[in-house]
């Protein structure tokens, strides 16, 4: 309430409205329109394929290609295997997107960018023709709206609106515009349109309609207003239109993209809901600045309650449905919030479910597009979840930062159910949502896999969201680097906890089923740079927000053995040091050396590791504890969480560093094999495991304690440290003797994870000249063994039984296909093999290497025999032969020499492909031959080929290699035999 | 009394602008400068109760309610509570049917070309007022306002001769 003739709009700004005043609204309105851009992107995703923008079967083909689309069936029937896994690879999949991906990205770019265009057009178009239907109109006669005139000026002048005031417009008798609203068009000043109901109403009804409206000019939100009401009809006009070709009955069916259109239909549907949340947070917003302005601030609740004559409630609507969708909120519920001043909160569930939802869903293509021009990483490459969650909490925690404040002037705790719940199912369903652009995410193959991981990633997201709501709560918004540094550590916390959540759900879906939770370990070894930049970056955070909270320096230093030796913190510290390195010393010596292998050792480690966070975690939990006003959410001194962190930080990584030394001790010293253990292994993954407990156990600690039964202590302090270092002591003993490995894996599962690892590469070897021996004539025998001894130097591929041709005709010389390798004699021994690899290893349909080892009775020529040949090859490049299987009823064939070598021996080596036309498209079976000419012996190798379309020349050069290395074996045991 | 489409000497009439005027005067005097502009409104058949759209159009949010003028709910309740009372009135009484007639044979009581006339008793005029008082009542008016509205109306019937 303010004296009359005091400029309004000071005491306006100064009085606290609970933290979701107009100029709070900013984040919501980018929100909101990033969203908009997220329904374009998705309308671009689906009218690229609805509008055939994308050439499809390319696509197709190559996924064909690379095997993707069988082993993903098989992997779905049979499990996951090796082979599966590296299948299924980002990067395969990345392989054969990348040719669409252009047209892909410029379209859903386009498609967003036009979006955003769209709703700030029919802003922009929205606001003209309101000014142009006002002016058919005619304003009402000045005559008798003067009065009213001059009042709004007052009334600007008392909102500081005097440099570019508001435009007044009193709308005549009859007008359509019964309804006082405010309109802007950009660089134009707003219009404040009145009925002349209201201008001839007096005070009583003019001061409260003009202070509310006037509200909104003061907010500067009244073009972004607009923009956001035209965002919702924007939205679905969009989807409409992307989704539109798939309405043709002679068209595709709605069941292939039904995923994407529910996407775009719950899109927009949140878009509609989030939009109409907005604005009637901004009207409650400017009720709240309109009754601080007003002498009389019942005037507006007995406006709002009907109690004047001639006014009407506008827009009806059933109750959830307003409650959902109404763009304007009830007078009822107006004038109840005004009564009760309760706060409308701007970081609650809806704001938080977008801003996790959106970030996810965003973070993604903007990665893919930028990662298309320097070719696909991989998405286990790219911190893209750890930006995602750095992201999430850089936008929620100033929110939240505003709502603990706001509810803390109101001496209520801010409620916390909110934002993690919103949070945690934007996550969860942002991951497993998939990605624009594409039809699979990684989070449906998880969930598809095994159904714990959905829930899994939603208790992690969930406990991750508690602990930076807690973090916010503990900031002190007076001073501009507690917000800041608070922000930072929160988003370093979301990141590594996102990225490693996420991490361990993917490699839960391709590792070990179904305890999905062994591979803990698995998803933390090896800890990327990214996560150990995220790690060190929070604890440094951490300690400088508990330096900051603390007392100064000065006196602290003054202070600090007094402090040290009264302070329990230190003493706590000590004792659970005390108690992890001594259990994990002990209970190792005590099990190690009734198993040596390395797998128990390293499994040993893994248990001290969680040993030690054990203990972080037990002096995080004592502190929170015993931090003044934890009772009330609000009340806690600043920086009390951010304390407690940093100390259980320290805890843990004291544990890790005194253990470590132990061993490095008695081990013999120091080796340069200790540095990656030092860094990774009891560094890195301590914290990481800290970090884990803090988030699933600290909340569910806290919700359930004040559950617990209140029983009477043991009245001695001195037994009551006995009691919690005793339990302490029992805990981290069953830790080390395997308590905790039904989460987190045994040695036999660790030894299953390195089988999983990658394969040796095969070493590759020069060509040996063949010695005097190799020409020699062989017998049965020997050729055989020359035969099988190739078999080693192609792993994965089986040996299958040869199955001989029928005859051929007599040769004709002159007719196409050239006789290959027939000279008129009969060999005096000869051995044939055939290996075939899998669709799996060398998609789509495998391959197959014929391998034919001949001795003849003569010494062979080698010009003779393959100037012959060459002649052959000369004489037929092209020809066809009937196929019934072929479309045209003809296969076609192509014959060309492929140089090989050189090599100390006579060879020659063809490529023959022969081309099929089927209804899917074209089938190019290619056929690499290569003949050895050494003495009485020839050897002949050829490996075939399927491929849909050209076979690109990579994937023909590994099977050219295996056909050398075969060779190459073979010669070498011709020399031996 | 009888009420006529033609007025002379003798017959009474029901100028409803006259009467919106009339109340317009003593429930709201600040409006009647708007009073002319009102009444053109409603000749266009442009006020809120004639059917017309009266929502803003999209991309602006307002304020959340509907304020109309007391001139234009006078015409609201005027015209209303005569097409309430005096349609059906007059109805019946041009074509003479008596009550039990009407439901049975519409078709045997056809009008009588030229009787235009209907006659008003005491209790019709009742009857107008309390429409009157309860439209007015309905559309926002307090008690008190409504009773103004409809004295109003039943005194400019009583006054045919009035030159305004």
């Amino acid at each position: 309430m303010t004296a009359p003739g005091t400029p309004l709009h000071e005491t306006v700004v100064d009085r606290p409205v609970g933290g979701d005043g107009p100029s709070g609204l900013g984040r919501m309105y980018v929100l909101l329109f990033a969203l908009l851009a997220g329904v374009g992107l998705n309308a671009g995703w689906i009218a690229a394929m609805s509008y055939d923008l994308v050439n499809m079967t390319r696509i197709d083909t190559c996924l064909f290609n690379s095997g993707l689309s069988h082993i993903q069936g098989r992997w779905m029937r049979d499990g996951n295997t090796l082979e599966a896994f590296e299948a299924l690879s980002p990067a395969v999949f990345s392989g054969c997107m990348k040719s669409a991906t252009l047209p892909w990205t410029l379209t859903m770019l386009a498609a967003a960018v036009g979006t955003l265009a769209a709703a700030a057009l029919s802003m922009v178009i929205g606001g003209l023709w309101v000014r142009w239907r006002l002016r058919r109109e005619g304003p009402a006669r000045e005559e008798a709206v003067g009065e009213a005139r001059q009042r709004f000026g007052q009334l600007c002048a008392e909102h500081g609106l005097t440099g570019r005031p508001p435009e007044l417009w009193i709308s005549r008798p009859g007008s359509r515009f019964t309804e006082a609203f405010t309109t802007g068009v950009p660089l134009r000043r707003p219009l404040v349109v009145v009925p002349a109901g209201v201008a001839c109403g007096g005070a009583a009804r003019f001061d409260p309609v003009v202070h509310h409206e006037l509200a909104h000019v003061k907010a500067r939100d009244v073009a972004r207003a607009s923009a956001a009401w035209w965002s919702g009809w924007v939205s679905v006009t969009v989807t409409a239109v992307a989704i539109a070709p798939y309405f043709d009955p002679k068209g595709s069916s709605l069941t292939k993209p039904l995923l994407g259109l529910l996407i775009a239909g719950g899109l927009t549907l949140i878009l509609i809901i989030f939009r109409a949340h907005l604005l009637r947070i901004r009207e409650h917003a400017a009720d709240r600045l309109a009754a601080a302005c007003l002498h009389r601030p019942e005037q507006l609740t007995g406006l709002l309650s009907g109690q004047r004559p001639a006014v009407v409630a506008t827009g009806r609507m059933p109750g959830v449905a307003r409650l959902l969708f109404a763009c304007h909120p009830s007078p009822a519920r107006r004038v109840r919030l005004l009564s009760t001043d309760a706060t409308v909160d701007e970081g609650g569930f809806l704001s938080s479910l977008m801003t996790a939802l959106l970030v996810l869903l965003l973070v993604q293509p903007v990665n893919q597009v930028a990662l298309n021009s320097t070719g696909w990483l991989g998405n286990t490459e790219v911190p893209l979840y750890a930006l995602a969650g750095c992201l999430i909490a850089g936008l929620l925690v100033p929110m939240w930062v505003h709502r603990a404040t706001a509810a803390r002037q109101l001496g209520v705790p801010a409620s916390w159910h909110g934002p993690v719940l919103g949070v945690g199912l934007g996550v969860t369903a942002g991951f497993c949502l998939p990605f624009p652009g594409l039809t699979v995410s990684p989070g449906m193959m998880a969930l598809a896999t095994h159904w714990i991981t959905g829930p899994l990633i939603f208790a992690v997201v969930c406990g991750m969201t508690w602990l930076l709501v807690r973090l916010a709560q503990d900031v002190d918004t007076a001073g501009r680097w507690g917000m800041l540094l608070t922000t930072g550590a929160a988003a370093l916390v979301a990141g590594v906890t996102l990225s490693n959540a996420i991490k361990l759900v993917v490699n839960a879906a391709g590792g070990l089923r179904p305890a999905v939770l062994r591979v803990i370990p698995l998803s933390l070894d090896g800890l990327s740079d990214w996560d150990t930049v995220l790690i060190f970056g929070l604890i440094a955070l951490l300690a400088v927000m508990s330096a900051l909270a603390r007392p100064r320096p000065r006196r602290l230093s003054s202070e600090w053995w007094a402090k040290l030796r009264h302070d329990p913190v230190p003493r706590l510290m000590l004792a659970m040091i005390v108690i992890a390195v001594t259990t994990g010393t002990v209970v190792t010596a005590l099990r190690l050396p009734d198993d040596p292998s390395r797998a128990a050792e390293v499994h040993l480690v893994w248990q001290r590791i969680w040993v030690f966070a054990f203990a972080g975690w037990v002096v995080l939990l004592a502190l929170l504890y015993r931090a003044p006003g934890r009772r009330a959410g609000g009340s806690r001194p600043p920086g009390a969480l951010a304390r407690a962190l940093t100390t259980a930080a320290l805890t843990s990584l004291v544990s890790a560093f005194v253990q470590f030394g132990v061993e490095v001790a008695t081990g013999g010293g120091w080796r340069p094999a200790h540095h990656r253990w030092l860094a990774e292994e009891y560094v890195l993954t301590t914290l990481g495991f800290l970090l884990i407990l803090i988030v699933v156990l600290a909340p569910l600690a806290t919700l359930i304690h004040p559950l617990l039964p209140r029983r009477s202590l043991p009245a001695s302090r001195g037994r009551r440290h006995l009691i919690a270092a005793a339990v302490s002591v029992s805990v981290c003993v069953a830790v080390m003797l395997g308590a905790v490995d039904v989460f987190t894996g045994r040695p036999g599962d660790m030894n299953e994870v390195l089988r999983l690892g990658p394969s040796t590469p095969i070493p590759t070897e020069s060509a040996p000249a063949p010695g005097g021996n190799a020409g020699r004539q062989l017998s049965q025998d020997e050729a055989n063994t020359i035969a099988d001894a190739i078999g080693p130097v192609l792993p994965g591929w089986t040996r299958k039984p040869y199955e001989p041709t029928e005859p051929d005709a007599p040769a004709d010389p002159t007719a196409c296909p050239p006789t290959v390798g027939e000279d008129g004699l009969d060999p005096v021994a000869e051995a044939e093999v055939v290996y075939s690899a899998g669709a799996a290893k060398h998609p789509p349909n495998g391959a197959d290497i014929y391998i034919t080892v001949a001795s003849y009775p003569s010494v062979l020529d080698p010009e003779e025999e393959l100037a012959a040949q060459r002649a052959g090859i000369a004489r037929c490049p092209r020809w066809s032969t009937d196929n019934a299987d072929s479309v045209d009823g003809r296969s076609h064939w192509r014959l060309r020499e492929w140089p090989t070598g050189p090599f100390p021996f006579a060879t020659l080596g063809s490529r023959m492909a022969m081309t099929m036309r089927t209804n899917n498209g074209t089938i190019v079976t290619t056929g690499d031959s290569i003949i050895a000419i050494i003495g009485h012996n020839s050897i002949q190798l050829m490996v075939v080929y399927g491929h849909a379309g050209e076979p690109p020349e990579t994937r023909l050069k590994k099977l050219d290699d295996k056909l050398l290395a075969a060779l190459l074996t073979a010669v070498r045991k011709l020399d031996e035999t | 009394m009888r009420l006529s489409d033609a007025p002379s000497a003798d017959t009474a009439t029901l100028p409803i602008e006259q009467a919106a005027r009339e109340a317009t005067r003593r429930l709201a005097p600040a409006e009647l400068a708007l009073f002319d502009d009102i009444t053109v409104a409603w000749r266009h058949g442009r006020l809120a109760y004639q059917g017309r759209p009266h929502r803003p159009v999209g991309g602006t949010v307002g304020f959340g309610l509907d304020f109309t003028l007391i001139g234009e709910l006078a015409y609201a309740v005027i015209c209303t509570a005569v097409g309430e009372v005096l349609g059906p009135l007059a109805n019946d009484r041009v074509r003479r049917r008596t009550w039990w007639r009407r439901r049975a044979r519409p078709e045997a009581a056809e009008p009588s070309v030229g009787r235009r006339e209907v006659t008003l008793r005491q209790s019709d005029v009742e009857l107008l007022w309390a429409a009157c008082r309860r439209h007015g009542v309905a559309l926002g008016l307090s008690e008190g306002q409504a009773e103004l509205l409809a004295d109003a109306v039943r005194d400019a019937i009583r006054r045919p001769r009035d030159p305004s």
